[in-house]
């Protein structure tokens, strides 16, 4: 088990988000989340990456405790997260926007003496390459298409050999093809390298296309988890998403 | 004994007039969300505006004071709806830097119109025949004007309470304050509830002044400590909360006071501490709410 | 990297280059007023320029940073009125010194929202000023101290020019160094997006804390060397008037860009010594009607509005602008 949740539940004044959910990942699974609107799975990420502290629960990854751990830490771990509503910086270049997030794996967020440059160049041109944006490097995130910032910022949290990552709607706004070719390489890329993935999608294609195991959430409660087969035939999980 | 007793009523004194800065600025941000860097000014305006109605005005009478009680307010609401109305409506919305460049510029100007109108020298507004002698409580002595402070203060804080709760320019406030964006959707006038509120906190600095007038002299330099003071007791007291703001003052009020006793030369950086304390243990004041 | 605000680390090397060649020829062609002048802007354009590693940079608006200058101020003059320590020396432990009340202030003030570090940073500010002020003994309080000594070495006012350009000249340069390299570019990233560099493993806290610590380093420093153009030190160049004074040299030449704060200090030294020439008294008042006039019309300074105008929208999209989410 790469990284395992006991428990977790986190309330907002009185409305609970996530409601005691316990679920483990297999190192190298790629895992699906789903789930209706307001189901508390962006919530659940951001228990996991560190962007809230959870009000009861566990999370170990790696056998090590990383609960209520503050976010640059859990990144240093090698959780890596994209986000739901795209997180970018409207400023910077592709190019600069990985090579930020290279500083920061290398260790060279307060390096005083080395002129930053181009650093790292290669790199980030591999990154950049690898979700094929390589022609895009000095375009500014304002003016890349949706589909092209969805790309970088999967670049951004995959740049520095992260272990797990966790993938907020990383398909969010684009049509079905793009969607798909997307998630295509993101399976690819776990393949290719040591990498567990967390994946929230609304697509059901996608997620029934690509996930090995599905867990289900509703009103922030776990109420189902298995292959996709197995969620295809669940009849709670019918229920929820067809209504009665 | 004693001593205590004064101390304590001294505090209080400091305490209402505080909490009066305090209320006024703290309704601006939470129904304007603006910051002011000025208000402060306004206070200091209110104490030379006071000066200048009792002795140009009244010729310096005794009891002129009360005249002027009444006028200063009035004439810092005019001011403040002035200031409003053709300056700080055009940063609404903007981001914070240019509020505070705008007002605190308005710092800058207040500081030499004081110059200007009034001179350099202190200023010492007549003192009040009524109610200016002393009063036997338990046998101690103290100021009458003293107790009327803290009682005007405290007529205050339950004008504006019900003002707040009760009335219809209170609920449109309070709607402002909760989402401005709604409200003008719904087709609510914002612009005036805006405009009315700072013009209100600008009549309670009014009154804050007028008040202090006769508990000190008035000279340059206090607006920088009084701005900061009322930012501090803001933060405090939470944001728009008018409650926190006379729970702030009062602790600062009575810190300032016994401090002054045992430890004057660190007061101020007991208040900071005070300030420091609260952020860290409560980012967002006694009784605030995430507004910034 | 500040994108698309008139600099891109090419053309604001060659500027500075250009100043670089041209200023060592200045006292050919002036001297006295007009040479002490230009000092003044040196002196406040390091202070500017560091203020800005922490504003333009940072994303972090500092309405107290004259009390770090007063603080290097009142070291240096202090030591040298009463030892015989090295300048260089007695000039480093100002910037010390200011450092060191740069890491208590910050360390209490970084983690806040914008809005309440601008508060705090203003209060701090003048307890500094509270502090100089009141330690009479120390300090000599409102009276402040006069007739400060200056080296024997810099004796000579074209010595004292060129001690004065090439320290400013050197560490305006270091500061341009700094906000190049990883750390800069973080740094930059923070004021863009604070949200989005935390999830990439920055510690946003201790990044803007090292920040402030250097920028108050060089803000002392600019004090320490200002002492030796006036040879005196008084409370108001503590107070909040100063804080404005180079808060606006920031905001007036563009605080998006590095040479922006450089620009906005020869505006401000050049209005001031106009306006105190012509019209002695009303300084504050013209310098207040100049913040209101920046914030209504020319909030991203004149390069910036320059950059605005020339570029298009190029880097000026939503990322700029302070965000509260802080």
């Amino acid at each position: 088990m790469i990284i395992e949740v006991e428990g977790l539940s986190k309330s907002f004044g009185g409305v609970t988000a996530v409601n005691d959910v316990s679920l483990s990942l297999k190192k190298r699974e790629i895992r699906g989340l789903i789930g209706p609107n307001g189901a508390g799975k962006t919530t659940f990420f951001k228990l996991l990456a560190g962007n809230l502290s959870p009000d009861r629960g566990q999370v170990l990854f790696e056998g090590e405790d990383i609960t209520g751990l503050k976010p640059y830490k859990i990144y240093r771990k090698g959780i890596h997260k994209t986000f739901q509503h795209l997180n970018l910086y409207p400023n910077l270049t592709a190019f600069e926007s990985v090579q930020l997030a290279l500083f920061s794996q290398h260790n060279r967020r307060s390096d005083l003496l080395s002129w930053a440059g181009r650093m790292f160049e290669s790199e980030v041109v591999e990154v950049l390459r690898s979700v094929g944006l390589e022609d895009k490097s000095e375009v500014l995130s304002s003016a890349l298409s949706h589909g092209e910032r969805r790309r970088l910022d999967l670049g951004i949290a995959l740049a520095g050999s992260p272990k797990l990552l966790l993938l907020d709607e990383a398909a969010s706004g684009l049509a079905p093809e793009e969607a798909r070719e997307i998630m295509d390489l993101v399976t690819r890329l776990a393949r290719e390298r040591d990498l567990t993935i967390f994946f929230v999608e609304h697509d059901m294609s996608v997620v029934f296309g690509m996930a090995e195991r599905i867990c289900v959430l509703h009103l922030g409660t776990l109420i189902a988890e298995g292959s996709p087969d197995e969620i295809r035939m669940n009849e709670e999980v019918k229920k929820i998403y067809l209504g009665e | 004994m004693e001593t205590i007793f004064l101390i304590l009523v001294g505090g209080l004194t400091k305490a209402s007039i505080y909490y009066l800065v305090a209320a006024g600025l703290t309704l601006v941000f939470g129904v304007g969300k603006v910051i002011n860097f000025a208000h402060g000014s306004f206070y200091v305006l209110a104490m030379y505006v006071t000066f200048s109605i009792t002795t140009k005005l009244f010729g310096g009478s005794a009891n002129s004071f009360w005249f002027a009680l009444v006028l200063t307010p009035i004439s810092l609401g005019i001011i403040g709806w002035i200031v409003e109305r053709f300056l700080l409506r055009w940063v609404y919305g903007k981001e914070h830097l240019i509020q505070l460049l705008l007002t605190f510029g308005l710092v800058y100007i207040f500081s030499d119109v004081y110059r200007l109108f009034w001179g350099v020298m202190p200023k010492i507004v007549p003192h009040t025949e009524f109610l200016g002698g002393s009063i036997s409580i338990m046998d101690v002595i103290v100021p009458q004007f003293n107790l009327a402070v803290i009682a005007c203060s405290l007529l205050v804080f339950i004008a504006l309470s019900s003002l707040i709760s009760n009335t219809r320019f209170g609920r449109l406030s309070r709607a402002v304050a909760a989402d401005g964006e709604m409200c003008d959707i719904l087709g609510i006038n914002t612009f005036s509830v805006y405009s009315g509120i700072f013009a209100l906190g600008s009549v309670l600095a009014g009154i804050g002044g007028a008040l202090a007038t006769q508990l000190g002299v008035v000279h340059l330099g206090m607006d920088a400590h009084i701005t900061i003071l009322a930012f501090i007791l803001v933060i405090v007291g939470g944001v728009g909360s008018v409650k926190g703001a006379a729970a702030a003052a009062v602790i600062v009020g009575l810190v300032e006071s016994f401090g002054a006793l045992f430890l004057s030369e660190i007061v101020l950086v007991l208040i900071y501490l005070v300030m420091v304390i609260v952020l860290l243990v409560r980012p967002f004041g006694l009784f605030g709410r995430p507004v910034f | 990297m500040l994108r698309g605000f008139g600099t891109s680390g090419v053309s604001t090397g060659k500027a500075l280059i250009a100043l670089g060649v041209f200023l060592p020829f200045l006292p050919l062609f002036i001297h006295g007023y007009w040479l002490h002048l230009v000092m003044e802007i040196l002196v406040l354009s390091l202070f500017a320029v560091s203020l800005n590693l922490v504003m333009g940079y940072g994303g972090m608006i500092s309405f107290g940073h004259a009390g770090f200058y007063g603080v290097g101020l009142y070291i240096t003059a202090g030591f040298l009125k009463n030892s015989t320590l090295a300048f260089p020396a007695v000039l480093l432990l100002a910037s010390a010194g200011g450092a060191f009340c740069g890491l208590i202030v910050g360390f209490l003030s970084v983690r806040l929202r914008a809005f309440y570090f601008a508060i705090l940073t203003l209060a701090f500010g003048q307890l500094i000023w509270a502090i100089i002020f009141k330690w009479y003994s120390v300090t000599g309080g409102e009276d402040g101290m006069i007739g400060i000594p200056i080296p024997p070495f810099l004796s000579k006012e074209i010595s004292l020019y060129f001690f004065i350009l090439i320290v400013s000249a050197a560490c305006i340069g270091l500061i341009y160094w700094i906000v190049n390299t990883p750390f800069g570019r973080v740094l930059s990233s923070i004021r863009e997006n604070s949200e989005r560099t935390e999830s990439i493993g920055v510690s946003v806290d201790r990044h803007r804390l090292i920040a402030f610590v250097i920028s108050t380093f060089f803000s002392a420093l600019a004090g320490g060397l200002y002492c030796l153009l006036s040879r005196s030190a008084f409370p108001d160049l503590v107070e909040w008037g100063k804080s404005g004074e180079v808060l606006l040299s920031c905001v007036l030449g563009g605080m998006y860009s590095f040479v922006g704060p450089i620009l906005g200090s020869m505006m401000m030294i050049f209005l001031q010594s106009v306006v105190t020439s012509f019209f002695t008294e009303r300084w504050p008042l013209i310098l207040g009607g100049i913040f209101v006039f920046v914030s209504l019309a020319v909030p991203r300074g004149v390069l910036g509005t320059v950059q605005e105008k020339l570029g298009g929208s190029r880097g000026l999209v939503k990322g700029s602008e302070l965000r509260d989410d802080h």
